[in-house]
């Protein structure tokens, strides 16, 4: 995504083509050094660019290929976008930046003069922190989602991308490579479909159980799984937890491969899986609803694929939205977002079922109706709460990341103090300036604390609102802030909310109190309460960062306070934000109308604030589902009865606490356990199945499958009531299918004579409907006898020799496997490729060694196969034994010399 | 309706004992003549007396070149395997003969991918064959010219070779009636007249036939017609595949004016397993279900899925594995086995009767069945996913899989034997046999592998090995295969001898001889 600021005219400020050589903004080099904090930056001095390694100064230019933060000593954090370029220089007025190409952060650390070359003019940038691209300046404050990219920098997360780690069955641990991401998007509304295809490879000789953790991006909600099992992709169902597990650890010691997706804490959800074979792949499919992201130019659709722990390549990783292809990559290194525009779209969106009329609104205030804040302080003092609580004990590493965030946020001129509770309040000192020291030793102190105990609130309050006093007796110009980090959950002491809120009323003054909502609190109503400034429930790091930088400009956004939201009589509405909504952000609103009601206009009042939403609603899926995922949310929050909840997410189809995914081998698992289906996933396509007679039963493609001579089974979806569904062979033979219901198709089985040559060969089958219809289709297969061909080739490697193997498609055999209507006239090499998946067929590739052993190679893409035979080098001439096996069935052995 | 049962056929030129079963209620093509009825089947041809007597069938045994019977005229019927003069016993051809036309100088022969062969000899030449149009179904003489209906549409005789005439789409029937040529197949009947075709009805046509000034078609689900009106007959046939002077030919039988005349036999004669209990026969069919043979009549098993794939006898009990479960019989109660039940699927394989339980392969493993359900497989490491063969041999379980043979004990790791082992030179294992401590593991297309109790191995060939087809009997290895029954003295030699088909599906020794099954059907004591 590449942008440029338009270049002004030669001899003022710009960089680039003028006249073939380039200048520096401002006219002079940047006298204050330039130093990186995180990623890799380069910089230009001179004439060419160098690594961005200590300090540097004289810099006229910036770039990063990857991302990166950059700080001006006294001036700025420059947070750069991968692969932005800047142009830095200076003069009397101050900084001067033009932003060459991407997008780029700046977030000034105090007052000092600067502005950046835009689009024809200057934009002040003194004191500011704005997120600069595609020719515009936005304010971070009014935009948070468009300085995303800089919060991933400071802190990337994992979120879309999931990670597979493993046990033995001796209980070895390890993980599992992942070779191939493949998202498909498809838009609903203002949400996208989004379905992530995860393949992993299990390269070991080893049988492998699975966990697979994925954390979702904020606000998706999951909808689906299905996981590949003997070459067909199960749909998963909902099922409460409870019975879930049970199901699934009752069948994982047999021969059927069930996986239990759970939520497991935050937006982190686990799957597991066993067995995954030696030398195979695992196929697993994740479903959810993302919704759109506000960036700089619109709204965008971001796919998240950073991936930081995990491997640095992926074989395979392609992106589509709506059949359009986005990405394709092969050997793709992880480490930038896909961010699609998506232009304008509509805000409100309407479901009708017959359990009600759901309704999805996004509801942006009249800004210019609400009174602008005072200029705020300053200088801001902060006063920082961490509940060190046994509650918040898993979110340890997330709370440091908190801490750490809100202080990296604060100015040099800014100060801070630290307290941490439980049942007892901890002071941390006087109010300091928020060095690298200083937050060290805040983070350090932190960290020595074990979280243990209950939480008690007031008592909370009561030593915040001292140390208010103190900072205010200091100096009353001052900008005075709480930041709270915990579970919000009061078990100790003064528990009710609204004594809590009075206390806070008293105790803070007119402070803000912000919160961020971390650990497994049961109820944060209480903090709801008080919050005057910014409220989160973080989940990633990337997450916290936002809040962190929200926060910092609390004071400079208009604000709307205690929101009341009437939608009409019987409506049960849920909001997207608690607390107050700031400028810049949007509230969604989900209502669940009485069935049968008409969406009549929607008002919202906050304080003398009124707006009436009008209802110009468009018809789209998925609306019931947002609603319920709310619904659920806050059944959850506030204890509710269980089986309410689970009643919810099965009725609805979304994941709560108490339920989890299941897949399960065959729809008769589902059948014997009880489970209905509402997933089934098929497809309406005729099957021919044991098409490669290995496993009759399972669903095989509808183009030319292959198989051998034998008795392969026919499926035809036609509807129950059909008067017949007869089909005629291509040995002349007519069959009639007959209806199963356990399959809900139609089948029969044929034939086919040993004698039948190798080819392509088609069924045509003729389904008389209910009402007379007559429609006709057909299906083809194949026929192959011959055994794959492979050329090996063998080297040596450290520790044995690398074997890597290609499967071979002959001429003849791709003219005696492709239908005769293709060959004719066509160029044989471009029809090979065009059908390699058909004609490549090979399944299966073995050794033997000379001292009896045997391992499969593995299968790295199709028709390749590669492995490595660990052995010290061979004195002699050695054969080492080769059998493969294709779909059919078909084998080959071969041999190959091993020299010296 | 007048059905009248088949009395077990006892061919007076064979030994008394020696039986020969199949089952001619697939009517492909049937004549009546004042003499009686003759009907072309999948069986055999079947003569009938004008009351629906059967007096004989002739089958492979007789001379046919193959027992499936496709097409009558005259003396000539139509086989799977070229035509058959019953008078002179001529053969023509060795592809399917689906039609045979006899004009005044000369007898044509449809054949199924060889195109249209004459009497005379040679082909009768395409203007431009394709392997569709060289499939031919039927014939008929049109203004003195040959047309053929043919899997590529109609040609029809011009200018020296058969041309494109009418419809592309696969033809199944012809007939003229006056100058009027009628064409039927899939996707409807049509009539052509001076070059301009007419639509007739939009039915599934397999059969023609112009009769008493009219044309009569006989489809697939409409019943037969009257081109022009619908045919209520006393007896409704949806499905009708042949016709002939007063004979309407269906899978279930043939009708002869208002009576239907059908076997109570083997509902088929493709026959996949067979098991023995007592003086009972049990025969699996391909797919049309299981049948017992008892007191020389058959009887049909109800509450089996029809699609039978392996046959067992234990514990009292019946036992089927069939593509959609296992069953066990036991009196009048049968028990149905699938995956909820604990199978690793319900597509069964293979089945045999151990100690207390049953050993089952599917096509996702192995399980041994008996108070509860035991999987074998990937946690024994078998890898194979399909077994399609299972014996207990010296106290250990052997599986044949797609992957190889593996050979242990439940609870414990599995013994691999397979191509790259160097023991099999196919690793697709089909049958096993055992005899004294010689085991004979036989595969899909590697023939047979003799192995020593130290797993040493010798290839004894044999090609194609049948599911469960090898047996030793009288102290020698036998194998069904789709190339024929097969004994190995020394070498393998085929027996020809009461084998109704090419495609041997399974033998065993009976107190009446040897039974040998075939997909033509099966012969007891030959």
């Amino acid at each position: 995504m590449n942008a440029r600021a338009i270049l002004v005219f030669c001899g003022f400020v710009a960089i680039s083509s003028c006249g073939g050589r380039t200048t520096v903004p401002g006219g002079h080099a940047l006298s204050r050094s330039v130093s990186v904090l995180e990623g890799d930056a380069e910089v230009r001095t001179g004439s060419a660019f160098s690594k961005l390694e200590g300090e540097k100064t004289g810099v006229v230019e910036l770039r990063t290929a990857t991302g990166a933060t950059v700080v001006i000593a006294g001036v700025a954090r420059v947070f750069l976008h991968a692969g932005a370029r800047v142009g830095l220089g200076e003069d009397d007025k101050g900084i001067r930046l033009v932003v060459e190409e991407g997008t780029v952060r700046y977030r000034a650390l105090g007052r000092a003069n600067a502005s950046v070359v835009i689009d024809g003019g200057v934009v002040d940038l003194t004191g500011r922190d704005v997120v600069i691209a595609h020719g515009k300046v936005v304010d971070t404050a009014t935009h948070p989602d468009a300085a995303s990219f800089s919060f991933a920098i400071a802190a990337p997360s994992a979120v879309g991308v999931g990670s597979m780690e493993t046990k033995t069955v001796t209980g070895e641990k390890g993980s599992l490579a992942l070779v191939a991401l493949n998202v498909e998007g498809k838009t609903a509304g203002d949400l996208v479909e989004t379905s992530v295809e995860h393949v992993f490879h299990n390269s070991t000789d080893a049988r492998l159980e699975g966990s697979f953790r994925f954390p979702l991006p904020k606000g998706a909600i999951l909808t689906g799984l299905a996981m590949d099992i003997d070459g067909k992709l199960m749909e998963g169902e909902l099922v409460e937890r409870d019975k879930a597990r049970k199901v699934y650890e009752a069948i994982v010691d047999s021969m059927r491969d069930p996986a239990l997706l759970e939520w497991e804490h935050g937006n982190t959800f686990k799957l597991r899986v066993f067995p995954i074979e030696p030398k195979s792949d695992k196929r697993v499919v994740l479903r959810f609803l993302a919704p759109l992201r506000d960036g700089a130019a619109g709204r965008e659709w971001v796919y998240s694929a950073r991936a930081p722990g995990m491997q640095s390549k992926l074989d395979k990783f392609s992106v589509r939205l709506d059949g359009k292809g986005i990405v394709d990559k092969k050997a793709w290194t992880p480490g930038e977002d896909v961010v699609v525009p998506m232009g304008t779209y509509s805000s409100a969106f309407v479901e009708t079922r017959k359990d009600g009329t759901f309704v999805a609104v996004r509801v942006t205030p009249d800004w210019s109706k609400v009174a602008a804040p005072p200029p705020p302080p300053a200088r801001r003092r902060v006063v920082l709460f961490v509940d060190t609580s046994r509650s918040v004990l898993e979110e340890r590493t997330l709370t440091a990341d908190a801490v750490r965030s809100v202080l990296d946020g604060l100015r040099p001129d800014d100060r801070f103090t630290v307290l941490t509770g439980d049942v007892d309040v901890r002071d941390g000192g006087a109010f300091v300036a928020p060095t690298a020291a200083s937050i060290k030793s805040a983070l350090d102190a932190i960290a020595a604390i074990e979280p243990d105990g209950a939480s008690d609130l007031g008592a909370a309050l009561g030593a915040v609102g001292k140390k208010l006093s103190a900072a205010r007796a200091e100096d009353a110009a001052d900008d005075l802030e709480l930041v709270y980090v915990g579970d919000g959950t009061p078990t100790w002491g003064v528990v009710e909310p609204e004594l809590l809120s009075k206390t806070a009323s008293e105790k803070l003054g007119n402070a803000l109190f912000h919160a961020a909502i971390v650990g497994k609190g049961g109820d944060d109503a209480a903090v709801r309460k008080m919050v005057t400034g910014r409220f989160a429930e973080p989940r990633t790091k990337e997450e916290v960062a936002r809040f962190a930088t929200a926060i910092a400009h609390a004071r400079e956004v208009k604000r709307l306070r205690e929101i009341e939201i009437d939608a009409g009589a019987g409506a049960v509405v849920h909001r997207s934000l608690a607390g107050n909504l700031f400028e810049g952000e949007s509230l969604e609103l989900y209502v669940r109308l009485p069935a049968g009601a008409a969406p009549k206009p929607i008002a919202l009042r906050a304080g003398s604030y009124f707006q009436t939403i009008p209802v110009a609603l468009e018809p789209a899926a998925h609306v019931a589902r947002r609603w319920a995922s709310q619904e659920v949310a806050a059944l959850e929050a506030k204890g509710a009865d269980k089986q309410a909840i689970i009643d919810t997410s099965l009725a609805f189809g979304v994941m709560s606490h108490h339920t989890s995914w299941l897949v399960l081998e065959s729809e008769q698992a589902y059948a014997q356990w009880d489970i209905a289906r509402k997933n089934k996933g098929e497809s309406g396509d005729i099957k021919i199945t044991g098409a490669d007679l290995q496993s009759v039963g399972a669903h095989s493609s509808m183009t030319p499958d292959h198989l051998q001579p034998g008795d392969p089974e026919l499926h035809i979806p036609a509807p129950a009531d059909a008067r017949s569904v007869v089909a005629v062979l291509p040995s002349g033979e007519s069959k009639i299918a007959e209806y199963e219901p356990a399959l809900g198709k139609w089948t029969l089985r044929f034939l086919v004579d040993k004698d039948v040559a190798d080819g392509t060969y088609d069924i045509q089958v003729r389904i008389v409907h209910a009402g007379g219809e007559v429609e006709l289709q057909k299906i083809s297969y194949h026929v192959d006898t011959t055994a794959p061909t492979f050329a090996v080739s063998i080297k040596r490697v450290e520790g044995g020799y690398e074997i890597k193997a290609v499967q071979l498609v002959t001429d003849e055999e791709a003219k005696r496997g492709l239908p005769a209507a293709e060959l004719a006239g066509a160029n044989l090499a471009t029809l090979k490729e065009k059908y390699a998946h058909i004609l490549t067929d090979s399944k299966r590739l073995e050794v033997a060694t000379p001292d009896g052993k045997t391992f499969a190679l593995d299968g790295v893409k199709l028709g390749t196969f590669r492995g490595v035979w660990k052995t010290p080098p061979v004195t002699s001439e050695v054969k080492l034994r080769f059998v493969a096996a294709d779909r059919a069935l078909n084998e080959r052995s071969f041999d190959v010399t091993v020299s010296p | 309706m007048k059905t009248w049962p088949l009395v077990l056929l006892l061919l007076p030129r064979l030994a008394a004992a020696a039986e020969v079963h199949t089952s001619i209620n697939d009517v492909r093509a049937c004549t009546v003549t004042p003499q009686g009825i003759t009907l072309a089947t999948s069986g055999g041809v079947a003569k009938l007396t004008k009351d629906g007597k059967v007096e004989k069938v002739l089958t492979a045994l007789d001379g046919l070149p193959d027992g499936r019977a496709l097409a009558l005229s005259g003396s000539w019927v139509g086989t799977e395997r070229g035509a058959y003069d019953l008078a002179s016993k001529r053969v023509v051809g060795a592809a399917p003969v689906r039609a045979i036309l006899e004009t005044s100088n000369e007898t044509y022969f449809a054949t199924w991918g060889k195109g249209v062969l004459k009497l005379s000899g040679g082909e009768v030449p395409f203007a431009s064959p394709t392997p569709l149009r060289l499939r031919v179904s039927s014939l008929a003489m049109h203004n003195g010219a040959l047309v053929a209906g043919t899997a590529g549409g109609t040609v029809k005789f011009t200018d020296g070779k058969l041309a494109p005439f009418g419809p592309t789409s696969a033809t199944f029937a012809l007939a003229t009636l006056g100058d009027r040529l009628y064409v039927g197949g899939l996707e409807g009947l049509v009539s052509i007249a001076n070059g301009v075709p007419r639509s007739e009805s939009d039915a599934d046509v397999r059969a023609l036939i112009a009769s008493n000034n009219e044309v009569l078609a006989a489809t697939f689900g409409a019943g037969v017609l009257r081109v022009g009106k619908t045919v209520t007959t006393a007896n409704a046939v949806p499905f009708a595949q042949a016709l002939g002077n007063g004979c309407i030919g269906t899978a279930e039988g043939v009708l002869v004016g208002a009576q239907r005349f059908a076997t109570g036999g083997l509902p088929s004669p493709d026959i996949a397993s067979i098991a023995l209990d007592g003086a009972k026969l049990y025969v699996g069919t391909f797919d049309r279900g299981l049948v017992v043979l008892e007191g020389g009549a058959f009887r049909r098993i109800e509450g089996v899925d029809k699609q039978i794939n392996a046959l067992a006898i234990g514990h009292g009990a019946v036992w089927a594995g069939t593509a959609r479960g296992l069953y066990r019989l036991k009196g009048s109660v049968v028990t149905r086995f699938a995956e909820a039940e604990g199978l690793p699927s319900a597509d069964v394989h293979a089945l045999v009767a151990l100690g207390d339980r049953v050993l089952v392969g599917t096509s996702k493993g192995a399980a041994l069945v008996g108070a509860n359900v035991e999987p074998l497989g990937k946690k024994q490491g078998v890898t194979g996913d399909a077994v399609w063969a299972v014996a207990e041999h010296a106290g250990e379980l052997w599986l044949g899989t797609n992957a190889g043979l593996f050979i242990g004990k439940p609870g414990k790791p599995f013994r691999r034997l397979s191509k790259l082992t160097g023991e099999l030179n196919d690793d697709w294992i089909t049958a096993l046999a055992f005899h004294g401590d010689r085991a004979f593991v036989g595969s899909y297309s590697g023939g047979v592998t003799e192995l020593t109790k130290t797993f040493a191995a010798t290839r004894l060939g044999g090609g194609y090995i049948n599911p469960d087809g090898l047996r030793v009997l009288d102290g020698k290895l036998h194998a069904a295969t789709m190339d024929g029954l097969l004994v190995h003295e020394g070498t393998f030699r085929r027996v020809d001898k009461g084998v109704l088909g090419a495609d041997v599906t399974a033998v065993m020794s009976s107190p009446k001889g040897m039974i040998v099954a075939t997909r033509r059907g099966l012969t007891i004591g030959f």
